[in-house]
């Protein structure tokens, strides 16, 4: 009966499961990058240049010779990379405009935080990203000294439009945690500020973010992939999935089929793994919380 | 009411304007100025500020936004487009209806494929159609909907040769070829919102199915159709109109990539050829339809929840 | 005393379970009742004793997962557990009505309380717009709605609990049903507003209709019904009379349910409270549901379910070891 029950429990959970699997596969894969992919993902080869499929090349070369396989492997890098940092920044620079927001109600602070997030709501996310993005320019920018390339600006940027919807949660929650008794308690025993909303009001508030931060990060691979299939995201020769498919894009009419498929295939498995973990995570951890599943 | 109304107009037009200034002031705070790229890298600096009095570059910034505002206002003047010289007026003309079209069409696909998907699954539970709509709303949130557009353009157009591969014939040519032109294209904009819609729809069915009174208009009597438009889809859909609003503002961001996918000419496509091209005016302009838009969609799926709802709006 | 005409409505030997596919517990348990014409029958007991499920029954308005697993329910000699559910629909509404316990989740949000109304008379009766407004709006009054003309436009969250108590009443009336099936209805609400709705319920009698009342309130089951059912663990503890279960009640849980009730002039120096839980929903037992809570319990009790046994023509109870009537208690 005990093993049943446990199966049980893993069963209701098993897309969760699966979507950890697959994500856990991209992972790996991106970190083994230099072990699992075949070939060099940016040695040129014109001659083997547009070949489909074959033991040779398993998902054929693209239009400069170089390996699908591997591009894609070295293109899991990429998106990852961007995608994981770009919701831990977001999400660092949310909760911590939301805390503050939440703790110190009734000041200047809180109406200013607020109506920031409020301004952000105006734009679509995409939109925005763009339009900074046009404004700075692709490629790395140098500001005196320190020299960002265009992956961490891109990070930047994504987590920008990712921090207002995250402070907001996080804004919702701590106004109620605040405000709990157990808080006015202990503010009046003399309880210090900091201690009091790191120890008592993030832990509280911190559930429904962590469901919708791993929402985010499928968002953002698709943002990533979005931005540089329009040609305003990771720049070439890096290979990015959404690169990728922008090159593609003029295979597609000679027929060329799998320059287009596999890259999108890449990206609709590591974001449907990601989702099957943050509908899981909700499962577990907010189950009333309602189906956004992130407006973007 | 009407006072509310009109604070909300305010505080949206404050929004658009601060949206729109700083976007002019971030665009003017670029070194590489728009006379470099229609004259040429290596043009001599006398061309250069020719070029800049000439489209009143050369003035505080804040006095070209009052100049830009006042043509708008007064005249819907937006300025000439750097690159082409013609008024960026025409052109918003000739492309804003374009991408209206593919928004309305795409929204229009969504609602008539998640809502009865939606409501059927939650009238029928763990029956095939639920197991359907389970895996759909993962994959169709997952899919990227350039990607999705790539893959049909390559089967239904090169393979198939039904669907014509971007572009998009005016009305006036026909109006079938029209409309067969926006339906690639608007259901790639629109599947990762039917996705999200018909598990909301579901979820919202569901939960009406199990209130009070439902049970009261079973016992009462009535006939199921009547329990099922009044007193469940009227209650369900409140909050699946706000969203449908909603997602037709957020699809504005997303028409950019597709219009790019499917080349259609609207003024997503437009903005990004702006943006690549420093054509400020045509980023200005832009930028301020979006924005009117996405405000005006918000405040509707604001007001469409109020005034579905009695319990707020009495 | 004897009915000299068939019940209106009778359970024969009901019993409802759910209908799990890995195991099926039994809520209700061998349930035998009747309503005759123009009665008013009292169902008495704790949650979990299964009273609304009985009551929900009758109407085919089970929950999902709990259906009947064996017995009869007839209404006016047919067999309802018989039909199919379009032909009990047809009823419902229209000679069987019920009035929920929570007034507000039980009205529709989005429509004003006039319009739920003309939905049941248009579904039942059919009529111009006109006649259906008007058949409304004297409802209304009639059940004590001061205003009715304006009240009709009005959304169930702009009215007070009592008011929309009377909604449902309205509801469930105004195709003139032969029965009126109310659970818990004034538990809902406060204590001057009980009695104002109680009253109406009293007016409500008068035209005839028959009457199922269901409380956890033995004192306002007494007062009102002219017999009662004591039910506990899903089963019928005792039937009887008001007079009878007030006066001379036997079952050892009825007692108990008695002496609970606070009177004016007994000298009591603590409230009298039943030790002990109702049986919950997991547990299955043999033997009288009672038994572990009971302070006459014989061994018996425990494995054996009591057989009903008459105690007088027109009063029954379920016990191996009942009690001397309270009268006769204190006598002695």
């Amino acid at each position: 009966m005990k093993r049943q029950a446990i199966f049980a429990r893993l069963g209701q959970y098993s897309s969760g499961v699966a979507g950890l699997v697959l994500l856990g596969a991209m992972v790996l894969v991106a970190l083994l990058a230099p072990f699992a992919a075949p070939s060099d993902p940016l040695a040129l080869d014109l001659a083997s240049k547009l070949l489909p499929p074959s033991s040779d090349h398993l998902l054929g070369t693209d239009q400069a010779g170089r390996d699908l396989l591997s591009r894609i492997i070295w293109g899991a890098r990429e998106s990852l990379l961007i995608a994981f940092g770009s919701v831990f920044f977001g999400t660092l620079f949310g909760v911590s405009l939301g805390l503050i927001a939440g703790y110190k109600q009734g000041t200047v602070i809180e109406n200013v935080i607020t109506r920031v997030f409020d301004l952000f709501f105006s734009i679509p996310m995409l939109v925005l990203a763009i339009a900074l993005i046009g404004i700075i320019g692709t490629g790395s920018i140098s500001l005196g000294p320190l020299t960002i390339d265009d992956q961490a600006k891109l990070i930047g940027l994504i987590a920008f439009s990712f921090t207002p919807a995250l402070g907001r949660i996080t804004y919702a929650a701590a106004l109620v945690e605040s405000r709990s008794d157990y808080v006015r308690a202990k503010r009046s025993q003399g309880a210090s500020p900091l201690e009091l909303v790191v120890l008592e009001i993030l832990p509280n508030s911190i559930p429904p973010v962590i469901v919708q931060a791993t929402l985010f990060i499928g968002v953002a691979v698709i943002v990533e992939a979005s931005l540089s299939f329009i040609g305003l995201g990771v720049q070439p020769p890096t290979p990015s999935w959404g690169t990728m498919l922008a090159d593609a894009r003029n295979y597609i009419f000679s027929g060329e089929w799998w320059i287009a498929l596999f890259p999108g295939l890449a990206i609709c498995l590591t974001v449907v793994g990601i989702n099957l973990i943050g509908d899981a995570m909700r499962d577990m951890l907010d189950p009333r919380a309602g189906v956004r599943s992130g407006f973007i | 009411m009407a006072e509310f109304l009109l604070r909300r107009l305010l505080l949206a037009a404050i929004v658009v304007l601060t949206v729109s200034f700083v976007i002019f002031i971030l665009a003017r705070l670029v070194p590489t100025s728009p006379a470099l790229l229609v004259l040429g890298a290596d043009a001599a600096p006398a061309e250069i500020a020719a070029f800049e009095q000439e489209h009143g570059l050369d003035l505080p910034i804040a006095i070209q936004y009052a100049h830009w505002l006042r043509g708008v206002v007064t005249r819907f003047d937006f300025g000439t487009s750097y690159v082409s010289g013609r008024s960026v007026t025409d052109e918003m003309i000739r492309t804003v209806p374009v991408t209206f079209e593919l928004i309305i069409v795409s929204m229009l696909l969504c609602l008539v494929i998640a809502v009865p998907f939606g409501v059927l699954s939650a009238a029928y539970p763990n029956g095939p159609l639920d197991h359907a709509l389970r895996i759909f709303s993962v994959l169709g949130v997952s899919t990227p909907g350039f990607w999705l557009g790539l893959i049909l353009i390559l089967v239904f157009s090169v393979r198939a040769h039904w669907l014509p591969p971007g572009d998009l014939p005016p009305i006036r040519d026909g109006v079938l070829a029209h409309v067969r032109a926006l339906v690639l294209p608007a259901f790639c904009l629109a599947i990762y919102y039917t996705a999200m819609i018909s598990r909301m729809t579901r979820s919202s069915v569901l939960e009406v199915l199990g209130q009070d009174y439902v049970r009261t208009a079973v016992a009462m009597g009535l006939s199921r159709r009547r329990i099922w438009l009044v007193y469940i889809l009227k209650n369900a859909m409140i909050p699946i109109v706000s969203v449908a609003a909603m997602a037709c503002g957020y699809m504005f961001g997303w028409a950019i990539v597709i219009e790019q996918v499917f080349n259609l000419p609207g003024i997503c496509r437009s903005l990004l050829a702006a943006i690549f091209s420093r054509d400020y005016n045509i980023v200005q302009a832009a930028v301020l339809v979006v924005t009117i838009a996405f405000v005006s969609l918000n405040m509707l799926a604001d007001a469409a929840f109020r005034i579905l709802n009695p319990r707020v709006s009495k | 005393m004897q009915g000299s005409s068939q019940p209106l409505l009778r359970f024969e030997g009901v019993t409802i379970a759910t209908r799990g596919s890995d195991s099926s517990r039994v809520l209700v348990s061998d349930v035998d009742l009747h309503v005759s014409a123009g009665e008013a029958l009292g169902i008495v007991g704790e949650s979990g004793s299964g009273k609304s499920l009985t009551a929900l029954s009758v109407a085919g308005l089970l929950p999902s997962g709990v259906a009947l697993s064996s017995g009869r329910i007839s209404f006016e000699g047919k067999v309802l557990t018989e039909l199919p559910d379009s032909a009990l629909h047809r009823l419902r509404g229209k000679q069987i009505s019920y009035v929920f316990q929570d007034p507000l989740t039980a009205l529709n949000p989005t429509i004003t309380i006039g319009r739920q109304i003309t939905d049941v008379l248009s579904q039942h009766v059919g009529g111009s717009r006109k006649t259906l407004k008007r058949g409304a709006i004297e409802i209304l009054s009639r059940l004590g709605i001061a205003d009715a003309e304006k009240r009709v436009r009005s959304y169930p969250h702009q009215l007070s609990g009592g008011m929309r108590q009377r909604v449902l009443i309205a509801l469930a009336m105004v195709c003139k049903p032969r029965i009126l099936i109310a659970d818990e209805p004034t538990t809902a609400l406060d204590v001057t507003v009980q009695a104002k709705i109680l009253e109406l319920f009293r007016a409500i009698r008068t035209t005839g209709i028959s009457l199922i009342f269901i409380s956890h309130n033995i004192d306002v089951v007494l007062e009102f019904c002219d017999r009662v059912v004591v039910m506990y663990g899903g089963r019928v503890m005792e039937v009887g009379t008001a007079e009878e279960i007030g006066m001379a009640a036997r079952h050892p849980y009825t007692q108990a349910l008695l002496e609970c009730v606070p009177r004016l002039g007994t000298n009591l120096e603590r409230l009298r409270v039943i030790d002990g839980q109702p049986p919950g929903a997991q547990e299955t037992l043999s033997g009288c549901p009672f038994s572990n809570r009971c302070p006459r319990a014989l061994g018996r009790c425990h494995s054996e379910m009591p057989l009903s046994q008459q105690a007088s023509p027109t009063s029954s109870f379920s016990c191996w070891n009942p009690a001397p009537t309270l009268a006769a208690a204190s006598a002695s």
